[in-house]
């Protein structure tokens, strides 16, 4: 996130309310602040904020945004699988 | 048509060969780093994203959109609470600066975190209702936080709906109340000390309002006992306070009151409250005024005391400061009259040693000497109440003294009284003057028969007493020690207070003229001033008085009985005395009826012409007869003293109507010298010289017993030059 937003706000909300739901248990979430720490942008190829990045387990997976579309986050995160249209 | 290519292809997995299978994983990956760039582009374009990092020289920068970090924001940074939002299950999605600082920990440890996790145990399930709560409104409460570094810090915490578009949060305020509770703590540890200062000393808050119209008055928890009412009925406004308050003393306190209200310096005044029940009260009252932001007075506020017990002490004070006054001026004019009296007693003496005298003029000398000695009894007892007496000193027990006496006074004041005694045995013995003490528990039994119109019963009761400090409030004479007490209690008609107040005023009585001479109860005190104790008196009108006399105990000792000398019935001799004296007509008299009786008399007026004689006639000299108080500059007891070691087997005797220099040494009896109290008869002066002169072997005579060694070697240790700047000369 870039300083402590409304939708960094919202975002963190949805992304602590989908990990209970589908991770219990089985995730840690780290906040970084670029507007504190602007340097770790770089090694996660970061564009815009906010935006979450799944670390572990690998590939890596970035979903931009305030996270209110549990769909996509749970795709992103490769919890669901990819279906068609 | 992307989707259509990037759409998975399913093939089981046996028939696919590895390339197959890797093609698949890359399609795969292609596609999901494809959706994800269609969705940054997505929220770029939709404005879903808060800021983007552009690649610098120093990694990325971060560019905002206007309005993310506003004014607000910063401000909510800048607070010392901590500010937190927290998702409906408690987790913090967002938390300030101050609150990081607050626990101790850095910003990654907080966010993200469930808030309860740094609660203690029992303070999370309070957290748990405040949430609840603060879901449909608003709450607050108070918890204990544990800080990183293992710290409880007592946290005040506002919750509040907050709603963002669609979501819902909880803001939180959270205070750091650490220094407010040590404050807090501070405050309440200094208000118990108050507390207790205030209790120890008795002192009572008051207060009153002085911009509401009635002024009301208000008092603290000590105050209220000072009223004598009950709290329905103590005063709520000024001037029902000023109405409490003795009418003389009203005045005092209003202008008082008025003054500090200008005047912004403290005041004190002391006044009288009255109490319902009648009992006069003193206060003391210390107080000032208190301005409100404007500078008006506001508030008259202070504390309050009862100081009734220590203007009585000090009204005793006064009394016994009064009587000393009154003791000095008379021992000064028993002094000179005790002269003028000797003086014609000794004439009157000789002339009725003439042989042709009629029958009438004998008769008129013998009444002249009796009117002469009533003069001379009432001097003597002008002297004792101004403790000018000489005392003869010796270690006795206060019970013999007593029950010798109430077997005589039984007998003295009549059927109609019912004397008592209750002497309690093992009584410490006391120094004292055994005649004084008997004339002292006369006076008080003589006192208390009068006070008994129709009869009673008087209690004579000796007791020993031990004063600690405690006890010492009740009179300001008392202090600690081991005392003997003398107690004299009567069941007659009591003493009103003012009565009370002057009964040891010489002269003073309530009895009939010509029944009292108003110096009994002034003997009394002077007497037992003059042993180091003092007089305490209870009465009630109508039930009766007690009298309580306090002599200090004398150090523990052996007493051994000195040998009385047998009474010798020659009283002529042919020895040499040296007179000394400063009255001419008296020294004149002295020498006159000494050489009558046969002695060799030598006269001197004051010391320096005693040393001229004794240069020439010191050989023969036996004995001195000299007055205590001499002109000059040198007592007669330093001149004993000096011609004692001169002479070491010199007989002396100290005359004096009264004298300090004595009662400083101690006694002339302990000195080793003997005395002879002014006025005498020459029968009594003839006596004394020839027993003084018959005496054993001077070195057996000063050889002092062993318990008066010191202040023998005291007295004897005294060589003062001749002539000293110490002119004491009263006489």
């Amino acid at each position: 996130m870039a300083g402590q937003t409304p939708k960094s706000l919202v975002a963190l909300a949805n992304l602590k309310r989908i990990c209970e739901e589908h991770l219990e248990g089985e995730y840690r979430i780290e906040v970084v602040d670029l507007l504190e720490r602007p340097q770790l942008a770089a090694g996660d190829q970061i564009i815009a904020v906010p935006t979450l990045v799944r670390n572990l387990p690998p590939p890596l997976r970035r979903i931009i945004g305030d996270l209110s579309n549990a769909e996509r986050v749970l795709v992103g995160l490769d919890i669901k699988p990819r279906t068609s249209p | 048509m992307i989707r259509q290519f990037v759409e998975p292809t399913i093939l089981p997995a046996a028939r696919c060969s590895d390339t197959e299978r890797q093609l698949q994983r890359q399609l795969e990956e292609a596609q999901a780093r494809l959706a994800e760039m269609e969705s940054t582009l997505d929220a770029i374009r939709s404005g879903g994203v808060d800021g983007v990092i552009v690649a610098g020289t120093m990694g990325g920068e971060v560019f905002t959109r206007r309005g993310v970090r506003e004014p607000f924001g910063q401000l909510i940074e800048h607070l010392s609470e901590g500010a937190l939002v927290l998702s409906r299950d408690g987790y913090i999605l967002y938390s300030n600066k101050a609150f990081g600082r607050i626990l101790d920990a850095p910003m990654e440890k907080i966010l993200g975190e469930e808030f309860a996790q740094f609660l203690g145990k029992a303070d999370q399930g309070i957290l748990g209702e405040l949430l609840e709560t603060a879901w449909s409104g608003s709450s607050h409460g108070e918890v204990n936080a544990l800080s990183q570094n293992g710290a409880i810090v007592p946290l005040r915490l506002g919750l509040r709906r907050l709603q963002m578009g669609p979501e819902v949060f909880v803001a939180v305020v959270a205070t750091d109340l650490t220094e407010s509770k040590r404050r807090d703590e501070e405050l309440r540890q200094s208000e118990q000390r108050l507390q207790m200062a205030v209790a120890a000393a008795n002192l009572g808050a008051w207060e009153i309002n002085l911009q509401s119209p009635h002024r009301p008055f208000l008092l603290g928890e000590p105050y209220v006992t000072m009223f004598g009412r009950d709290r329905a009925h103590l005063p709520v406004s000024e001037e029902q306070f000023l109405t409490c308050i003795h009418p003389e003393d009203r005045d005092l306190v209003r202008r008082c009151f008025a003054s500090a209200e200008v005047h912004d310096t403290p005041f004190q005044c002391e006044f009288r409250i009255l109490w319902p029940d009648g009992a006069v009260h003193w206060h003391a009252i210390f107080g000032r005024t208190m301005r409100d932001a404007r500078g008006r007075a506001d508030r008259l506020v202070g504390v309050g005391m009862d100081v009734t017990r220590r203007r009585e002490l000090e009204a005793e004070l006064r009394q016994s400061q009064k009587l000393e006054g009154i003791g000095q001026l008379a021992g000064g004019v028993a002094h000179d009259f005790n002269n003028i009296l000797a003086a014609m007693l000794l004439q009157i003496e000789s002339l009725e040693m003439g042989e042709n005298l009629t029958r009438d003029t004998r008769d008129a000398l013998a009444g002249l000497t009796t009117q002469a000695k009533r003069a001379s009894d009432l001097t003597r007892q002008l002297l004792m109440f101004s403790r000018r007496s000489v005392l003869c000193l010796k270690r006795l027990d206060l019970n013999v003294v007593v029950n010798d006496m109430v077997r005589m006074l039984g007998r003295i004041i009549g059927e109609d009284f019912d004397l008592v005694l209750h002497s309690e045995d093992a009584l410490p013995s006391v120094e004292a003057d055994a005649g004084l003490l008997e004339q002292v528990l006369m006076n008080l039994v003589v006192n208390a028969r009068d006070a008994m119109a129709g009869g009673g019963r008087i209690t004579v009761h000796t007791a020993p007493v031990s004063l600690g400090l405690v006890h010492l409030a009740k009179h300001p004479d008392r202090r600690p020690g081991l005392f003997v007490c003398l107690t004299v209690c009567d069941t007659g008609c009591g003493m009103s207070h003012s009565t009370l107040k002057r009964i040891f005023e010489p002269f003073f009585t309530t009895k009939e003229i010509g029944k009292g001479t108003g110096l009994g109860l002034a003997t009394v005190h002077g007497i037992v001033a003059q042993h180091n104790g003092w007089v305490e008196v209870d009465s009630a009108v109508g039930v009766g008085t007690t009298f309580r006399v306090y002599l200090p105990a004398a150090e523990e000792l052996s007493v051994n009985a000195p040998a009385a000398a047998p009474a010798l019935p020659v009283l002529r001799g042919t020895e040499c005395i040296l007179v000394v004296e400063d009255e001419p007509m008296l020294r004149q008299l002295i020498g006159q009826a000494l050489r009558v009786l046969g002695y060799r008399v030598f006269e001197a007026e004051h010391a320096r012409e005693a040393f001229t004689c004794w240069e020439r006639h010191g050989g023969e000299v036996d004995l001195l007869l000299s007055d205590t108080v001499l002109p000059g500059g040198m007592s007669g007891l330093q001149l004993a003293e000096r011609l004692i070691q001169l002479k070491p087997n010199l007989k002396v005797i100290m005359t004096s109507g009264y004298s300090t220099e004595i009662g400083k040494a101690g006694t002339v009896g302990k000195a080793g010298f003997a005395y002879l109290p002014k006025p005498y008869e020459i029968k009594l002066l003839a006596r004394t010289v020839r027993e003084c002169l018959s005496q054993a072997g001077v070195s057996e005579r000063r050889t002092p017993p062993p318990e008066s060694s010191r202040d023998e070697g005291r007295v004897r240790q005294v060589s003062l030059p001749l002539m000293t700047a110490d002119a004491r000369a009263g006489a």
